[in-house]
């Protein structure tokens, strides 16, 4: 075909070409028709289009037509730039003919003429001057292609590159829309996680209710959460504040100036502050991080309300310490402020205030023993901060109440005045101590339990009421309540109140029975001191009389002569007074020595209570051997519950003594003694009965003069001396015999008021 | 004549008894110890006895029991220098006690009633 022939239908094809290219169809649709155009004008069995990979040395190309089954360069494929044609095309922005692929120079020649392809032409698709891939045309014939089609090439392919290049450009522009949109889409689906992560973050910190805040190397907040004010009790966000300022810190333990410091770990304090009445206890814990410039320069302080877990914890341990202060101190008014003490310290039960009142058995009554809290809110909010500060510990609390004296309150002196009868059972403290159960008043104004009296007194909505039980018994009783912080109080509060009494109860019954322990103990060493003293005079004693005895003998002898010379009545006047001066002296001197007490005179009966049975007892346990040496059975016979007596219990063991020693001697084959007790009118009457040989009527006439006697051995005094015993106790000796049945002796005793 | 016997270890107190109580027209007899007042109440028993309980050899209050086992009819007046009662009940038996003083009368006034107190019965 020759080119001017073709000339009409080339221009024909141009401007359908162009036509094609203005529609609106896609890039390998228009490829299509180009080639379709082309056909018309040119004659070749495969053209496609190579387009270079950006920043990659491949290219890829696009088959726009093929006429047989050529299988070469797959489309879409990239194959390798290097050695093609398109290599030398963009190198060189002209066209290239291949005359013949058997022997030409281009890489890609081997696989086209394999695949039975001899010539090619390839046309730089140029835009702005600038080649931005080739057409190239293939044919199964050598020598095919010359220059001749480059006019027609020359006119359509600026159009061909601009379809390609914008075709390119909007694919790249909505692979690129694609890819922004997948991004988009991940990066909103990102966010929604990470916005879900915040809020479950956000959850956390708001549930355990954590104040975050992070502050710089100045200790300066930066930045602050919502929980942080609601923690600290702060009207607003502490942006920019100092960090001391918002946590009210001391110069003793800064976590934060630590966390700086180490630039690592964790750095806790617990600090406790005061809020509506109530005591809060929070946790900082400051943990380093590191700032824009990877420095570790900033802090992040999460601040926790702990007073809860606080508490919780606190308490366990708390009633074991406790436990081991109340064992401290066996001084039991030291013990009472102790336990009071625990029960309204803050890092102990943590109540306001707390009443004691004790049992008074004797006097049958439950009184105020002492009381230990704040008068008012204002102090109270005082007192908890200066104690929490100054006390950091509670060992250290109650080490200092137990080296100072306790104060004297108006609570204190307020609760002292109050004291009630164990029968007034309507008073709620007597109840718990009858009962031995803890009472619970929610609403002190409507609760029958409470009196009118008792109320005005404590003045509080609601209290608990626990008994001090020991050993079955309540010994007192703690009221508790919190009249300031308003706080309730709980199960667990009573609970815990009620562990902690049963240990302060036997603690003040330790202490109880020390300081018993120490009276007996004092009351012992007076007793020893007396001994000690009253010996020293019985030994001065005796002395003395020996003295007074030496001296006595010869005075009687020299102021005896001298009255014998007084009575003779002396004719010379210097006898007579000499002998008169004599007898004054001497009788001054006897009065000096009459003043020195004979301790070793016979004494009057020292009279005590005595219970008649318990002396027989006695009696009968001396002389249980010696009867039973002498073959004789005693049978003792005591009337129970007698009236007690009063009687020198010496002494009259004496008579009993002597009255059974009687009776056995008159035994002497053996018998049986009867000691018997009995009540006889204003009398005690006590018989000593044996079966000896009795009395003849004329010798029990004689029994009670002085020396007389049947016997062969005594002296015959025993029963005198018993007489005069028993009448120095205004009481009376009887005897009654049989001969040879036996006697019996009866002594009877007043029963005295 | 009523007979006294006093015992009494000191001579010179014993001669002092003698002079005064034979002033008062008493016949009086003086035993140097216990054991010699036990034989010579036997020998010769007196109509009442002043006894000294604290003396050396046979203690008063043995004479007394021995004398008294013999004849328990016999009174007796202790008098002493007062320290010797201890707790024994035997003294308790006398007659009278008498605390020995220079001054004769109180034994002499005591002496006299036993013996009136005696007549009478």
């Amino acid at each position: 075909m020759k080119l001017v022939e073709l000339y009409p239908a080339r221009k024909e094809v141009i401007s359908n070409i162009q036509r094609i290219i203005s529609s609106s169809l896609n890039l390998k649709d228009i490829y299509a028709s180009v080639v379709n155009e082309l056909k018309k004008v040119m004659a070749f069995d495969r053209v496609s289009i190579s387009i270079p990979i950006e920043g990659d040395n491949q290219a890829i190309t696009f088959v726009a037509s093929v006429t047989s089954t050529i299988n070469v360069l797959e489309e879409g494929k990239p194959y390798p730039l290097k050695g093609s044609l398109l290599e030398r095309i963009l190198l060189t922005g002209e066209p290239i003919i291949v005359e013949d692929t058997k022997s030409g120079s281009h890489s890609t020649n081997g696989l086209f003429y394999k695949a039975g392809i001899r010539s090619r032409l390839g046309y730089p698709l140029k835009v702005r001057g600038r080649v931005i891939g080739s057409i190239n045309f293939s044919s199964m014939e050598p020598n095919h292609f010359s220059t001749t089609q480059f006019p027609l090439l020359e006119e359509i392919c600026p159009q061909l590159a601009m379809l390609t290049e914008n075709t390119l450009l909007f694919e790249k522009v909505t692979l690129s829309e694609e890819r922004y949109k997948n991004l988009y889409n991940n990066a909103r689906l990102a966010e929604e996680q990470l916005r879900q992560e915040k809020e479950k973050l956000d959850y956390v910190v708001d549930v355990l209710g954590i104040g975050l805040c992070l502050m710089d190397r100045g200790m300066n907040i930066l930045w602050a959460n919502a929980n942080l004010p609601k923690v600290w009790g702060l009207t607003e966000l502490p942006k920019g504040a100092r960090c001391r300022d918002v946590f009210q810190c001391t110069e003793a333990y800064c976590p934060v100036a630590r966390a700086l410091e180490s630039a690592e770990g964790r750095y806790r304090e617990i600090k406790t502050l005061v809020r509506d009445g109530r005591r809060r206890y929070i946790e900082n814990t400051a943990i380093p991080l590191q700032d824009e410039k990877g420095e570790m320069g900033r802090v992040l302080v999460l601040s926790r309300d702990i007073t809860q877990r606080e508490k919780r914890l606190r308490q366990l341990s708390l009633l074991r310490e406790l436990g081991q202060a109340l064992h401290k101190t066996l001084n039991i008014e030291k013990l009472l402020n102790l336990i009071l003490t625990s029960v309204t310290a803050g890092q102990a039960l943590a109540f306001n205030r707390a009443f004691l009142f004790l049992v008074d058995e004797e006097k049958g009554s439950v009184y105020g023993k002492a009381a230990v809290g704040p008068s008012s809110g204002e102090e109270a909010a005082r007192v908890w901060q200066d104690v929490s500060q100054r006390y950091p510990t509670l060992e250290e609390l109650l080490k200092e109440v137990m080296e100072r004296e306790p104060l004297d309150s108006p609570l204190n002196v307020k609760t002292r005045l109050l004291v009630y009868p164990l029968n007034k059972e309507e008073e709620i403290v007597v109840r718990c101590v009858k009962e031995m159960r803890s009472q619970v008043v929610k609403e002190a104004a409507t609760d029958p339990r409470v009196t009118r009296e008792f109320r005005e007194f404590l003045g509080s909505k609601e209290f608990v009421c626990v008994p001090l039980v020991v050993k079955g018994g309540a010994v007192g009783v703690i009221i508790a309540d919190n009249p300031y912080s308003m706080e309730p109080i709980t199960d667990d509060h009573v609970h815990l109140l009620n562990i902690f009494a049963g240990q302060a109860a036997l603690a003040m019954e330790n202490a109880e029975t020390y300081k018993s322990l120490e009276e007996k103990i004092e009351q012992l060493r007076e007793t020893q001191e007396r001994l000690c003293r009253s010996e020293r005079l019985v030994a001065m004693g005796e002395i003395s009389t020996y003295i007074a005895h030496e001296i006595r003998n010869p005075l009687v002898t020299i102021g005896g002569f001298a009255r014998s010379i007084e009575k003779t009545k002396p004719e010379e006047e210097d006898v007579a007074t000499a002998a008169r001066i004599i007898v004054e002296e001497v009788s001054r001197l006897e009065k000096i020595l009459g003043n020195i007490k004979d301790f070793s005179k016979p004494q009057e009966p020292r009279k005590v209570r005595v219970d008649i049975n318990t002396l027989l007892e006695d009696t009968c346990c001396l002389t249980e051997g010696y009867l039973r040496e002498r073959g004789i059975n005693l049978i003792k016979n005591f009337s129970p519950g007698l009236p007690p007596t009063f009687l020198d219990p010496a002494q009259i063991k004496q008579v009993l003594l002597n009255l059974v020693k009687n009776a056995v001697e008159s035994m002497e084959e053996g018998g049986t003694l009867t000691v018997q007790s009995i009540r006889e009118e204003q009398y005690i009457r006590t018989d000593i009965s044996d079966t000896g040989q009795g009395m003849a009527p004329e010798v029990m006439e004689k029994i009670f003069t002085p020396f007389f006697t049947t016997k062969t051995s005594g002296t015959g005094v025993g029963l005198v001396v018993s007489h005069k015993i028993v009448d120095d106790h205004d009481g009376k000796l009887r005897v009654s015999s049989v001969q040879g049945r036996g006697s019996t002796f009866s002594m009877l005793l007043p029963i005295t008021e | 004549m009523t007979n006294i016997l006093v015992v009494e270890d000191e001579k010179n107190q014993a001669l002092l008894y003698r002079n005064e109580l034979s002033a008062e027209g008493y016949s009086v007899s003086v035993a140097r110890d216990g054991r010699e007042a036990v034989t010579m109440a036997k020998l010769n028993p007196p109509d009442l006895l002043v006894l000294d309980i604290n003396m050396p050899g046979m203690d008063g209050i043995e004479a007394m029991g021995k004398i008294l086992g013999e004849n328990n009819r016999i009174p007796i007046v202790i008098n002493t220098a007062y320290s010797s009662f201890k707790d024994n009940f035997m003294t308790w038996s006398a007659d009278a006690y008498i605390v020995k003083s220079a001054d004769l009368t109180e034994l002499k006034k005591a002496i006299k009633e036993i013996l009136e107190k005696r007549k009478a019965q």
